[in-house]
């Protein structure tokens, strides 16, 4: 699988670091736990996307989009990713990534945590309780992880 | 016989919490302004020895690349203290294990304390101790800084550990880096830690590097950088598989408060409800003081007029001593009750969220997050913010928060533009009050840019935080740390403001006896009003502003005192608005710029923010003059 920049990971993914590139502040990263092999967790930004937190192993940790830029990581296998994000199959949803508002709104059309969906050819989405076009915005917020 | 004892761990893992309660009741806290960061000692007598503990800032590594870390380093390395704690969070215990694997290549006695234990236990998980110790090789102690819990223990293992302790365990690496080390290891002087100083040099620490000299570095950057790698990997791999074997958990230990991150975080609302909260702690210093100020105000008055004047004893008593310590001492409620309000803040665990929120703002102004919250300390006190600023880590950050923390419009100011809307122009007072306000900010971001730009020049620092978990503030913790906060107010202010009124009751008193017209400071009213003259400003005025520069609110008695009253005085409304913003941006008060003298350790900073401030005072004020001037005639 392709690199990427962890300040490029979407929110919400699960990654594993693959390298560090060399600067002032790596005795520091490597320090917290921001080393090749561990995974990291993309929690939430800040109000315009900078600051980010991480999760390194059990504490939160904030950093810069211009210091997480240093890391290079790749997204986990078994990472939650968005809807938008994934090739048709059968998923599972893990997390909806919004308020009350959107969450019934996906509840109303079927989708809650822990539902099993499938994802179709056409970009629509099937549920237990139909088919439905559910418009890329709010496909970008429902975090699912392939069934087994 | 005294035992000295250096406590390390990483930030916010309640280090300062546990030395507080080693330290007990019968502490004797001392802060230590070094040239940067200060370290707080205390110490404490337990079966008749003396524990001397020294409270080091917060790290991750010992490879020092930030002040902190220096501080913190340079303590182990250069004075070892006879008893290394280092103090691991139990509940995200990993970085505080790769912390203490770092400390025990130092060959210190060192104990591992894992703290928070009663948070853990809560979280349906238990650790056991002795798997701890086995694998370890050293003692380990667990407790709780908010319960007490294992407090007595750490103190008795100290004296133990100190009598007679094993050495700890060599940690293995891989078998190249080993290598690697031992080729390194017989280079080092005898007299420093070899192990600890050969794996610096192998992590590319410039300074151990520098200061063993030339060793030989058998590859070039990359392989070293590699190494680096595998030395950190090893010691993650021993904490991940120590924890695993120590810990019996059901489920992810960190249970991180999501639904309050969803809410004071939020992308759109967290920033209201952080300027909400402001305001409800703004709301809370002022209005739960305000009856305490009251009272200090009325007895010192009527001590004062009890006293009279009659003669020139008695009026340096009334007017110099109780007049002069009576308005520093009617502040202190105020005071006492903002770092109330902030360190039930702070002790919750929402402060650095607000670092976290509006870091990507002050990024924009070579600052962080962390001194937005230090310079909001200014709209109480300006010499609260120059204090609070020894918190950050950043040397170059710390320094321009000192030099712009004068704009930010603070308490004892208010009482002067309460005052100059209401003889200037009665009619706007809202609005001159949130001009004046916006002013203040827009003045602090601008010095930010030119104290960067001129003086300090430089990138702006990372921002690596840790974002801890929500905690129920406990009300000792909150009281200790106002107390330990407000207590630097009381004792410098106080003498600095004592000295200075003294000073100017004898310059207000002599040569005329009393009579203020025919007195010194009327004289230099006087002599310096040419110098004023394009502003506009009567010699009262200018007499008025130099005794301010004592401390702002100054400016209002001396007014009364030279119009008589503040009724009949007559103002125009350009030159009451030049004042005003003259009276927010003209020369720190004393207290402040001797609080910038020590903390910077350096009168060029002081005079600096002396010359700058009122440079920036006078063109503003002129050039509202001129500018208003011309509208109105318009108009």
């Amino acid at each position: 699988m392709e690199t990427l920049k962890l300040s490029d990971v979407p929110e919400n993914v699960t990654v594993e670091v693959t390298g560090l590139e060399e600067s002032e502040i790596t005795p520091r990263l490597r320090a917290i736990g921001i080393l090749p092999g561990v995974r990291l967790e993309v929690l939430k930004a800040a109000p315009l996307g900078d600051p980010r937190m991480y999760r390194v192993f059990n504490k939160v940790i904030s950093l810069r989009n211009s210091e997480a830029s240093l890391v290079r990581v790749k997204i986990s296998d078994d990472s939650p990713l968005p809807l938008l994000n994934v090739p048709p199959g059968d998923y599972v949803v893990v997390r909806i990534d919004g308020g009350w508002m959107l969450r019934n709104r996906l509840a109303m059309v079927g989708i809650v945590e822990e539902s099993t969906i499938t994802l179709l050819p056409d970009g629509r989405v099937k549920t237990t309780a139909g088919e439905f076009d559910l418009g890329l915005g709010r496909m970008a917020k429902v975090f699912v992880r392939k069934v087994k | 016989m005294t035992i000295t004892v250096g406590l390390v761990g990483n930030p916010n893992v309640g280090k300062t919490s546990l030395f507080n309660k080693l330290v007990g009741a019968r502490q004797y806290v001392a802060n230590w302004p070094g040239v940067t960061v200060s370290r707080t000692e205390g110490a404490t007598v337990r079966k008749g020895y003396t524990l001397h503990f020294v409270d080091l800032p917060g790290v991750y590594t010992l490879s020092a690349t930030s002040i902190d870390e220096k501080v913190t380093r340079d303590y182990l390395f250069f004075s070892p203290p006879n008893v290394v704690v280092v103090v691991i969070d139990s509940m995200s215990p990993e970085q505080g294990i790769y912390l203490l694997l770092e400390a025990l290549e130092l060959n210190l006695n060192v104990i591992a304390v894992f703290n928070a234990v009663d948070e853990l236990r809560k979280s349906g998980t238990v650790v056991d101790r002795s798997v701890l110790e086995t694998f370890l090789g050293i003692p380990v102690v667990l407790t709780s800084a908010h319960t007490g819990e294992g407090i007595e223990e750490l103190m008795d293992k100290i004296i133990q550990v100190f009598k007679g302790g094993d050495r700890p365990k060599v940690f293995p690496y891989p078998e190249h880096v080993e290598e690697e080390l031992k080729r390194i290891e017989p280079l080092v002087p005898k007299e420093l830690a070899q192990r600890f100083c050969a794996l610096k040099i192998i992590e590319g620490d410039k300074f151990i590097r520098e200061l063993v000299g030339n060793v030989g570095l058998s590859f070039n950057k990359e392989i070293y950088s590699a190494l680096a790698t595998d030395i950190a990997r090893a010691r993650y791999n021993f904490a991940t598989d120590l924890i695993s074997k120590a810990y019996r958990s059901s489920g992810r230990l960190l249970t991180l408060n999501e639904a309050m991150d969803h809410v004071f975080t939020h992308k759109f609302i967290g920033i209201p409800i952080f300027l909400s909260v402001m305001y409800l702690a703004f709301n809370f210093t002022f209005k739960a003081s305000e009856p305490l100020v009251k009272v200090i105000e009325t007895l010192f008055e009527k001590l004062s007029t009890l006293i009279g004047e009659e003669n020139i004893i008695v009026s340096l008593i009334s007017q110099g001593f109780i007049g002069g310590v009576g308005s520093v001492l009617a502040f202190v409620p105020s005071i006492f009750a903002l770092f109330m309000a902030l360190g039930i803040m702070e002790e919750s665990g929402y402060l650095p969220r607000i670092a976290f929120l509006v870091d990507r703002l002050m990024y924009r102004l070579r600052l962080t997050g962390r001194s937005f919250m230090t310079l909001l300390l200014g709209f109480g006190c300006n010499v609260s913010t120059v204090m609070a600023a020894r918190g950050l880590a950043d040397e170059r950050e710390r320094l321009t928060t000192i030099l712009v923390s004068p704009f930010i419009s603070c308490s004892a100011r208010l009482p002067v533009y309460l005052m100059i809307t209401a003889i200037a122009f009665p009619k706007y007072r809202a609005e001159a009050f949130f001009a004046i306000y916006a002013m203040s900010i827009l003045l602090t971001a601008f010095s930010s840019r030119v104290v960067n730009r001129v003086i300090l020049e430089g990138q702006s620092v990372p921002l690596i935080m840790e974002v801890p978990r929500y905690r129920l503030p406990k009300i000792s913790n909150v009281l200790t740390y106002t107390w330990n906060r407000g207590k630097h107010f009381l004792e410098k202010a106080s003498t600095i403001i004592l000295t200075a009124s003294v000073v100017i009751w004898v310059l207000s008193y002599f040569p005329g006896g009393g009579d203020v017209e025919k007195s010194f400071v009327a004289m230099l009213g006087r002599l310096l009003e040419p110098l004023f003259k394009p502003l506009g400003y009567s010699w009262q005025i200018v007499t008025a502003l130099i005794f301010g520069g004592v401390a702002k609110e100054v400016v209002v008695s001396t007014f009364s005192q030279l119009y008589g009253t503040l009724e009949g005085i007559k103002m125009d409304p350009v030159v009451g608005a030049s004042l005003m913003i003259f009276v927010l941006a003209y020369v720190p008060c004393l207290a402040t710029i001797a609080a910038v003298r020590s903390e910077t350790g350096s009168w060029k900073y002081a005079l600096f923010s002396v010359f700058y401030s009122f440079a920036l005072a006078y063109i503003l004020a002129l050039f509202v003059r001129l500018f208003g001037g011309f509208i109105l005639s318009v108009c």
